[in-house]
């Protein structure tokens, strides 16, 4: 018998506009003991109400037919006690999950709640923090944690309960890459050693993708595959221009798109195979046609020093930039490296302690020149009940008169006109990237800042992001992104520079920039090289194998 | 990490209010004097000698300051040292301004040094105690203030760079905190939807620490009761010290060796511990 087992689902949100719309739409799924299970699906196709409608303490409102049981008993009618400790849930931000002050309370939150008693407790406790490798943060506070290690609190202060089943809704979406990795290996191990059932809502699936052995599809609160992680990618074969196929991972894609009849790759090294066995190496490299017109230079940083304390670390350390005027560039480097530090210099939020910036030959104070910044969190700029006032607000503090003109035209650009009635809290990623990007356009600047703009967003939301920026681009704004993001990077930008020790240490067009990059290199450049050089992306790998002749076997 | 930073958290909070109170209810000279050189070796335990000398500077110019100030207020005592014009400046009124503001700092330094050791997770677990409730209600707080603060700040970048902000400071200033609030209220039901899906709620809920008693806390916790207890009452028994008109002589018979004493030894006792602790831990050192 399976352990969860979803039937004939149905599920409708009382408070959607259009009632006929079902979230959920007649689903069906079973779910074995020791299955990972990664959901996936573009935004908006019901995975995490999937998810929340297991967890009866998280259910949203609305109209549920059909039955969800576990160990053949209804989710909703198992015991409080048993529903809280067997069915574990990690919510998307690490850091509003956090109850308590220390970490060691945190950790026994749960057990409290259960009534354990101390000894109990203690043992439990003891045990989850020796295998998560936290017993160092034992004593510490919450607080001065970073994402990473927040996410991986959370994380074991479910596993501390000892549930039959995790259900992760987009747990690494806030968190930098390298976290991310470490985050979702956690997870794998607590499924590979203890046989723990996970279900895991993802985005990005290009190394966790190897690791499911079950891959669910939704499409508009639908299953459109629920196979292995190859099976779904050859099932996507015939679908080419699927949305959902720009959320799988690389080597999924490349095959996709070659139509060999081989096994379906996918991992990096899996795909470097797929190719070498599959195709010849005649032609090595393509030509890179995204050489770099250099033009007036828009933002100059010369000897650049900056620290926040008088005895504390240098944050920049003498750092050289030139920015030319519409290009977009995008500054990567590791985490906390204090990659948002330079653009709050640019923006002249802080001053350096010495070195000067000039933004388009003049002094940052005497500049007429507009700045604006898109936060990491676009919700720290929304104010009012809803997207429209949101933007004539702003309109009235900006002084604009004929506003709805104004923003008539900024939404035409920017597709949000369909959102004008809705609550800025319950926008998607995506759409709150976009309504945050219309605000800034309201200032009209001419030097456009990105801090993290792809943080949590599906990769149509991305796409979607960079469209809008490659308009911009074409207007003449000079725009800055600072990311964690290697693949959009390598996609969108017409520079990228790597931000380290408090310098730019390398800076070139992209395909320079990824192709002489070994590690820090998106994962088509990896899978690529060094049979074929220069191909950075999907795409340009897919053409360099189609340019070559294929091998022939007996 | 310091001795009397592992002493049980009831038996830590009931030493310090021992001697805090008794400082505060004695205005005898002696035992005020016993209450601030015990706090300032303690605090130099818990700190550095450094430390303790830089702070007493500050203090010293503040009993000082009070010693002179006092006499302009009040003209009581007898023994006039000097007058500046109208002002008579008396011994007993300037040592008057000199104790009480002795027995302030005393209290001062006592809760520096208690607020090295007895940190929040100590303070919930006391009163925790009592009203279990109350300390996840304290500890939900404490964890809420940082993460506001962290609002607050990316807020406010956020919307100075927009570049909107020196214009309007005041409105921009409403307009931030008018953010902070909808985003603070939308965290808490996110917190609150994750304790619930860790079944907070339920009856029969359990409250873990991670403090054990020992049996030293057991120990020092009567010896400790005892000499306040003791202190305590036989300081209330005893008549006041008065300052006015004349100062009271002070007498060196067995009950006040024995006042004396029993509070020397509970203030200085926790000074003793940490050299104890300092002396054992070199020895240990050497022996290894």
């Amino acid at each position: 018998m399976a352990l969860l087992e979803i039937e004939k689902l149905n599920f409708t949100y009382n408070s959607l506009i259009d009632v006929n719309k079902k979230t959920i739409d007649n689903i069906s799924l079973k779910i074995e003991r020791g299955d990972f299970v990664i959901l996936c699906g573009e935004s908006g196709s019901g995975k995490t109400t999937l998810l929340k409608l297991i967890k009866k303490e998280l259910r949203p409102i609305g109209k549920t037919e059909g039955r969800i049981t576990l160990k053949e008993i209804d989710v909703e009618k198992i015991d409080n006690l048993t529903s809280a400790k067997s069915i574990g849930f990690v919510m998307q931000d690490p850091n509003t999950q956090i109850v308590t002050d220390k970490v060691w309370h945190e950790l026994a939150f749960g057990l409290e709640n259960l009534g354990e008693d101390k000894g109990v407790i203690r043992r439990r406790v003891a045990e989850i923090s020796g295998y998560f490798g936290i017993s160092n943060w034992y004593r510490k506070d919450t607080s001065i944690l970073s994402g990473g290690e927040k996410q991986l609190l959370n994380l074991a202060s479910i596993m501390v309960m000892k549930p039959d089943i995790l259900l992760l809704d987009e747990p690494t979406s806030q968190l930098d890459p390298i976290s991310a990795t470490l985050f979702l290996n956690s997870v794998r191990k607590i499924n590979q050693d203890l046989g723990i059932t996970v279900i895991l809502v993802e985005h990005n699936l290009e190394e966790i993708y190897s690791y499911a052995n079950k891959i669910v599809v939704l499409e508009k609160g639908k299953v459109l595959y629920n196979d292995t992680p190859k099976n779904v990618g050859k099932m996507l074969l015939d679908k080419v221009d699927d949305k959902m196929l720009y959320e799988l991972p690389s080597a999924v894609r490349i095959y996709n798109k070659l139509n060999v009849n081989d096994e379906c790759p996918l991992t990096v090294n899996d795909a470097k195979k797929f190719i070498i066995r599959n195709f010849e190496n005649e032609i090595k490299t393509l030509e890179n046609k995204n050489s770099f017109i250099k033009k007036e230079i828009a933002i100059e940083l010369n000897e650049a020093y900056f620290r926040y304390e008088k005895d504390s670390a240098n944050i920049l350390n003498g750092l050289d930039l030139k920015i030319y005027k519409g290009e977009v560039c995008c500054i990567v480097g590791p985490n906390g490296c204090g990659k948002s530090t330079l653009l709050k210099i640019i923006n002249g939020l802080l001053q350096t302690n010495s070195g000067k910036i000039k933004i388009f030959g003049e002094k940052l104070k005497k500049s007429n020149a507009k700045i604006s910044t898109l936060p990491q969190n676009p919700r720290s700029l929304f104010i009012s009940e809803s997207v429209y006032d949101e933007l004539v607000e702003l309109c009235s503090l900006l002084g604009i008169k004929n506003h709805d003109e104004v923003i008539k035209k900024i939404s035409n650009e920017l597709k949000i006109e369909t959102l004008f009635e809705t609550h800025p809290y319950d926008l998607s990623g995506g759409e709150a990237q976009k309504v945050a990007l219309a605000k800034i356009l309201l200032m009209d600047p001419d030097i456009i800042l990105l801090d993290e703009p792809t943080k949590g967003l599906d990769t149509y939301s991305k796409m979607m992001i960079s469209d809008i920026l490659k308009g911009l681009k074409e207007k003449g704004k000079t725009i800055v992104i600072v990311t964690h993001d290697i693949e959009f990077a390598g996609l969108y930008a017409d520079r990228c520079a790597m931000f380290f020790d408090g310098q730019i240490v390398s800076i070139d067009n992209r395909i320079d920039f990824f192709a002489h990059n070994d590690y820090y290199t998106t994962c088509a450049s990896r899978i690529s090289r060094p049979y074929y050089s220069n191909a950075i992306t999907v795409d340009m790998v897919v053409e360099l194998c189609n340019m070559n002749k294929r091998k022939q076997y007996e | 990490m310091k001795r009397m930073d592992y002493v049980h958290p009831i038996i830590l909070f009931l030493y310090f209010m021992m001697v805090i109170f008794i400082t505060m209810i004695t205005n005898n000279p002696v035992l005020i004097s016993i209450s601030f050189f015990s706090s300032l070796f303690l605090y130099a335990m818990f700190t550095s000698f450094k430390n303790m000398f830089k702070k007493l500077g500050l203090f010293l110019i503040l009993m000082i300051f009070m010693a002179l100030i006092n006499p302009i207020f009040s003209r009581y005592g007898k023994t006039i040292l000097f007058s500046i014009g109208y002002y008579n400046f008396t011994l007993e009124s300037m040592l008057y301004g000199f104790f009480t503001s002795m027995m302030l700092v005393s209290v001062i330094i006592w809760f520096m040094s208690y607020s090295i050791v007895f940190k929040s997770d100590k303070f919930i677990y006391l009163f925790g105690k009592i009203i279990p409730k109350i300390s996840l209600v304290i500890s939900v707080t404490l964890n809420f203030i940082p993460r506001f603060t962290h609002y607050f700040k990316e807020i406010d970048d956020a919307q100075r760079s927009l570049g909107v902000y020196e214009k309007k400071a005041l409105r921009m200033k409403l307009r931030v905190f008018s953010i902070v609030f909808g985003m603070s209220l939308e965290s808490a039901i996110e917190t609150s939807n994750s304790m619930r899906a860790r079944g907070y709620g339920k009856s029969g809920r359990s409250n873990y620490s991670i403090f054990k008693w020992r049996k030293a806390d057991l120990i020092l916790g009567i010896i400790w009761i005892a000499f306040g207890v003791y202190s305590f009452i036989s300081i209330l028994s005893n008549s006041d010290y008065n300052y006015y008109p004349v100062l009271d002589h002070i007498t060196v018979d067995l009950k006040m060796i024995s006042i004396c004493g029993s509070f020397l030894l509970l203030a200085i006792s926790s000074t003793i511990l940490e050299i104890k602790e300092n002396i054992l831990w070199h020895y240990l050192k050497l022996k290894n």
